[in-house]
């Protein structure tokens, strides 16, 4: 008796072992067997030929949106396969990639040999898997563009079509979305401090705080753990991080002038005590809630329009140091890019194009939180929203204020991924909020900028 | 009698004591509870524990379960923790025989090495683990988390068994072999029934740990349709956008099995764990 | 006869065999692997053929680190308050629960709880209660005019260590209750009520029958957890990624970010094979101590 249970049991784990066997691994694009007429095809009629082989190309979005965004993603994938892009038989295969650890799924995905044909994910990827040799070049999507479509093309603009090349001029990402972040305010708090002018720089924004303090509602919150505050602070000031020539300018006059600003706020109570432990998530809730004046976060499609009503955008302050067109304002750009390693080159690139050129449902019912890079799919997705396209003009627009986070340096680079991924830059400020020395914090940053250097051997 | 009413008195206080404690104690996870059966939409604006009557809503739970592929990742998480289960109970059962019936050098040195893996600090495994994993493409396979899950407590594990048979009487073995069993007939039909509170006890406590695994789990199983639940969970956490509502409910859903060995299986639990600490 | 002896004898192999690979595959091989890593530069983002064996520098670096002995430092506070607390209130508790009162059961099934919880749901719980504005904690003490502005948990240097070590005692005074409750009832009852008949107070019968008989429970359960607290790394990084600004970082986290985020698994491994000599020290003191006890 007991000597078939060991065996059902040993049989069972058997079974088990083998169906996760075949049960993992999505990925790599296969053959399927050609099928007759496929399921679900539009109207015409046509006979289908018999050597209509299935290809399957497949995308890896990081979830960019809500919950919602899987579920976005597989609608445009059904549609870019009934689509038949270029009159081939191309399935669109889509998955959604979360956030947490998404370095190491991509990472392993890679040196395993599992990765898709294109993705969407952190502005870092494109120039890091550009650097491992598998960046396909997209150069003849914008040849597409830039004779079929030119204007399509020009929404794009140069700076975010130059950001995403490597230095030889090998476009190695499709830029689609803006990254960045702007000052959101409250209105009805702004107006119960009388408020009636609206800042421009940062001492009408010390005034402003002073105000609002007054009326007993806490001044600004920030998300002091992300690179974001402290670009914005410096940027502003018309400052940036590493020169050209690798010089780190991390203790450069106009960071210092920024850092002793803030350190002000923070003794006079016009920052969140909660800063430094703060998550996006935590500061738009208090704006919401009218329990800040003012913050700094993305493109407030996190709130509901009717919430929106209430709130307002700030232009980017002059620092002290610059004036209105010397200040600069830092963001990043998404990218799409696709690996050479395809089996399918060609399909992945007509698959591409078609993605890009249709993913407005990503924002409409994915709830995509970056800001649309061309002004007409901003229009197309946001239409009318007072509030956005305020955002949209001050922080996106290409108006010659606005500069990649990785100014002066025109392409990225896969240091500059680390340096800003490791988040280097944040720790002056961080002490801040922690009660501590800033200049401390400086010295890690520059001692950790300094490694980074040595491991790429850069500026050596 | 005042004998009495001092024990009364007593046992009245210790009740208290007990309540405030366990009350204390239970408040993360009664806030969990209460979130989760909140109106989606009026989670943000609560401000007690449970929702005020009116606001109970099942919403969180379809959502999560409906909108998601939580689901997936909960049969995920089952198939690996029971497979887990299933191997890491076989190899302690068979392999904590041998410790407790045998000696020699081959036996000395699987305890001493036993006793080494006790200072290991984990993180010092998990990163030869992982490129391993990458080396032999188990990742994204089922079969590598397994594998690495199954060897969960396998010092501990081993112990276990092995002192509990040491508690088996040697006379039963050597009836059996007098009998004409074979040694493994010994093993199965004599041994092994007089230690299956230990088998459920490590069994509990392989599938215990497997099912809350989060280090391997996040890097082992990196694909969407193959996350384990503790992994998917940090799906509700977009871009630092945390729907906490969505996220208590998959809390919630997630200590479900925990519960159950909780309240039914209470028992072999507090048995590993004793036994363990009484041999020392 | 002697066939018999041999078969038995191959049968013991047989058996041990599984537990032999699983040790060696699942332990002892990454053992060896990870020592070997720190002897080189080896990263995670640079091709197998680019590492170089760079002998103790790694070793050299982690000593010259500024920051080394603070982290050092809150690991042990880390886990020696971790066990001292949790194990002072799990002995309350478990005299407590051996007392022989209605719905023990359910008390000590409640207690249980917070050990079988995965850490993910752990941390997604206590950031919940413990937000400075809307979080639970803050509002009730608030309200109740314990404190006059919200604790910032998270924010605070000194209340994030507070609070990485407040959930460590959450999650480990289960396990101390189980242990020295069980250990509690083994102590014979006659002891005690020899002792009372003798007139002796109760912190005479605690010093002369209750800590002896939990003697050999508390040895273990202390070493254990100490060990296991000492290198705990997901139910920090859940909670606070080790910040804010490093105020709770640990030995472990730091393996974690040199490795995963920084890339350097050279260096990571170094600072893991400290730890892990640390450990030998430990386990060997703790042994001669308990060996010296014994011969008493």
């Amino acid at each position: 008796m007991k000597k078939k249970k060991a065996v059902l049991v040993a049989v069972a784990a058997a079974v088990t072992l083998l169906s996760a066997c075949t049960n993992g691994g999505v990925g790599k694009t296969e053959n399927v067997a050609p099928e007759s007429t496929a399921a679900g095809e539009a109207n015409t009629g046509e006979t289908v030929t018999a050597s209509d082989e299935e290809i399957i190309v497949t995308i890896w979005e990081a979830q960019w949106g809500t919950e919602n965004y899987e579920d976005a993603l597989k609608k445009l994938a059904e549609e870019a396969t009934a689509a038949r892009i270029d009159g081939k038989n191309i399935k669109v295969e889509v998955q959604c990639i979360p956030w947490d650890n998404y370095y190491e799924t991509f990472m392993t995905a890679y040196t395993t040999g599992t990765n898709p044909d294109i993705a969407a994910q952190a502005s870092t990827a494109p120039a890091q898997y550009n650097d491992l040799g598998v960046a396909m070049d997209l150069s003849s999507i914008l040849a597409a563009w830039k004779a079929e479509t030119p204007e399509f093309y020009n929404e794009i603009g140069e700076t975010a079509i130059r950001f995403e090349q490597d230095a030889e001029g090998k476009q190695i990402g499709l830029p689609f979305a803006i990254d960045g972040t702007g000052l959101i305010y409250n209105k009805t708090v702004f107006e119960n401090a009388g408020i009636t002018e609206i800042p421009a720089n940062y001492d009408e924004l010390t005034e402003a705080a002073a105000k609002i303090a007054a009326t007993g509602v806490t001044p600004y919150a920030f998300r002091a753990n992300h690179c974001s505050l402290s670009n914005f602070l410096i940027f502003s000031n018309g400052g940036y991080n590493i020169s050209l020539d690798y010089e780190i300018l991390l203790d450069d006059e106009k960071v210092i002038h920024m850092l002793d600003l803030m350190q002000g706020w923070w003794d006079n109570g016009y920052v969140a005590e909660g800063t430094a432990g703060y998550s996006a998530d935590d500061i738009r809730k208090m704006l919401l809630n009218g329990d800040v004046g003012m913050i700094i976060s993305n493109i407030p499609t996190w709130a509901s329009a009717e919430q929106r009503a209430n709130l307002g955008i700030l232009p980017v302050p002059i620092g002290p140091d610059a004036t209105e067109e010397t200040k600069h304002n830092s963001m990043s750009y998404q990218a799409y890019y696709a690996y050479n390693t395809s089996d399918h080159p060609e399909e992945t690139l007509a698959v591409l194009k078609w993605w890009y050129e249709h993913n407005d449902i990503l924002y409409t019912e994915g709830g995509n939180s970056t800001v649309p890079l061309r002004a007409s799919q901003f229009d197309a997705v946001f239409r009318g929203d007072e509030v956005l396209q305020a955002f949209f003009d001050e922080y996106v627009d290409n108006n010659g204020c606005q500069t990649t986070f990785v100014y002066p340096f025109e392409h990225f680079e896969t240091w500059y991924g680390i340096f800003d991924g490791n988040k280097v830059n944040t720790k002056a400020l961080m002490n801040i909020f922690t009660g501590k020395d800033y200049r401390l914090g400086l010295e890690e940053s520059i001692a950790e900028t300094k490694e980074i250097f040595e491991a790429y051997g850069i500026g050596q | 009698m005042t004998r009495k009413r001092k024990k009364t008195s007593v046992n009245i206080l210790t009740h208290m004591v007990l309540i405030a404690v366990v009350c204390v104690m239970m408040l993360p996870l009664m806030s969990m509870v209460g979130t989760a059966f909140t109106k989606h939409d009026a989670v943000a604006s609560s401000t007690t524990i449970f929702p005020a009557p009116g606001e109970w809503s099942l919403e969180n739970f379809t959502g999560v379960l409906r909108k998601t592929n939580y689901g997936k990742n909960m049969i995920v998480s089952a198939v690996v923790s029971v497979s887990a289960t299933i191997l890491g109970a076989l190899v302690s059962t068979f392999s904590g025989y041998a410790l407790s019936k045998f000696k020699g050098p081959f036996y000395t040195l699987n305890l001493s090495l036993m006793l080494l893996m006790q200072m290991f600090p984990g993180m010092l495994i998990t990163i030869p683990l992982f490129l391993m994993a990458i080396k032999l493409g188990l990742v994204n396979h089922l079969s590598g988390l397994i594998l690495v899950h199954l060897g969960g407590n396998l010092g501990f594990n081993l112990m276990m068994m092995k002192s509990f048979y040491d508690g088996t009487p040697v006379e039963i073995e050597e009836a059996g072999r007098v009998d004409g069993a074979t040694n493994f007939q010994v093993f199965v039909k004599l041994v092994l029934p007089l230690v299956k509170p230990g088998i459920a006890t490590i069994s509990i406590m392989v599938f215990l740990n497997s099912w809350n695994e989060y280090t391997m789990s996040s890097l082992l199983l990196r694909n969407n349709s193959l996350q384990t639940l503790t992994v998917g969970m940090t799906k509700f956490q977009s871009l630092d956008i945390i729907d906490w509502g969505y996220l208590m409910a998959a809390s919630t859903l997630a200590v479900i099995p925990a519960l159950f060995f909780m309240f039914f299986a209470q028992k072999y639990l507090v048995q590993g764990l004793t036994s363990g600490a009484i041999k020392g | 006869m002697k066939t018999k002896n041999r078969s038995v004898k191959w049968f013991g192999i047989w058996m041990m065999l599984p537990g032999f690979l699983m040790i060696i595959l699942l332990k002892i091989y990454p053992i060896v692997e990870g020592i070997s890593y720190s002897f080189t530069n080896r990263r995670l983002d640079r091709p197998v053929n680019s590492i170089e064996f760079t002998g103790l520098q790694n070793f050299i670096s982690v000593f010259q680190d500024k920051k080394i002995l603070g982290t050092v430092g809150f690991t042990l506070a880390y886990a020696v308050l971790i066990v001292l607390l949790s194990y002072t209130i799990g002995l309350g508790l478990a005299m407590l629960l051996n007392r022989d009162i209605k719905g023990r059961g359910i008390y000590r099934t409640l207690i249980l709880l917070p050990w079988v919880i995965s850490n993910t749901v752990t941390a997604a719980n206590f950031r919940w209660i413990l937000n400075d504005r809307y979080g639970i904690v803050n509002r009730s003490l608030i309200q109740l005019g314990i404190i006059d502005k919200p604790i910032q948990f998270f924010a605070n240097r000194d209340m994030a260590k507070v609070m990485v070590i407040s959930v460590g005692i959450w999650k480990t005074i289960p396990f101390m209750v189980i242990v020295i409750l069980a250990a509690l009832q083994s102590i014979p009852l006659e002891y005690y009520e020899a002792a009372e008949i003798d007139g002796a107070s109760f912190w005479g019968r605690f010093r002369y029958i209750t800590m002896p008989g939990i003697k050999a429970v508390t040895v273990m359960a202390t070493t254990l957890q100490f060990i296991w607290n000492f290198n705990n790394f997901e139910s920090i990084w859940l909670l606070t990624s080790g910040g804010p600004s490093d105020a709770t970082m640990t030995l472990p986290v730091k393996i974690y970010e040199e490795a995963f985020l920084k890339n350097k698994i050279g260096y990571a491994s170094a600072i893991a094979v400290v730890v892990m000599l640390f450990m030998i020290v430990f386990t060997y003191v703790r042994f001669r101590i308990s060996a010296k006890a014994n011969k008493d």
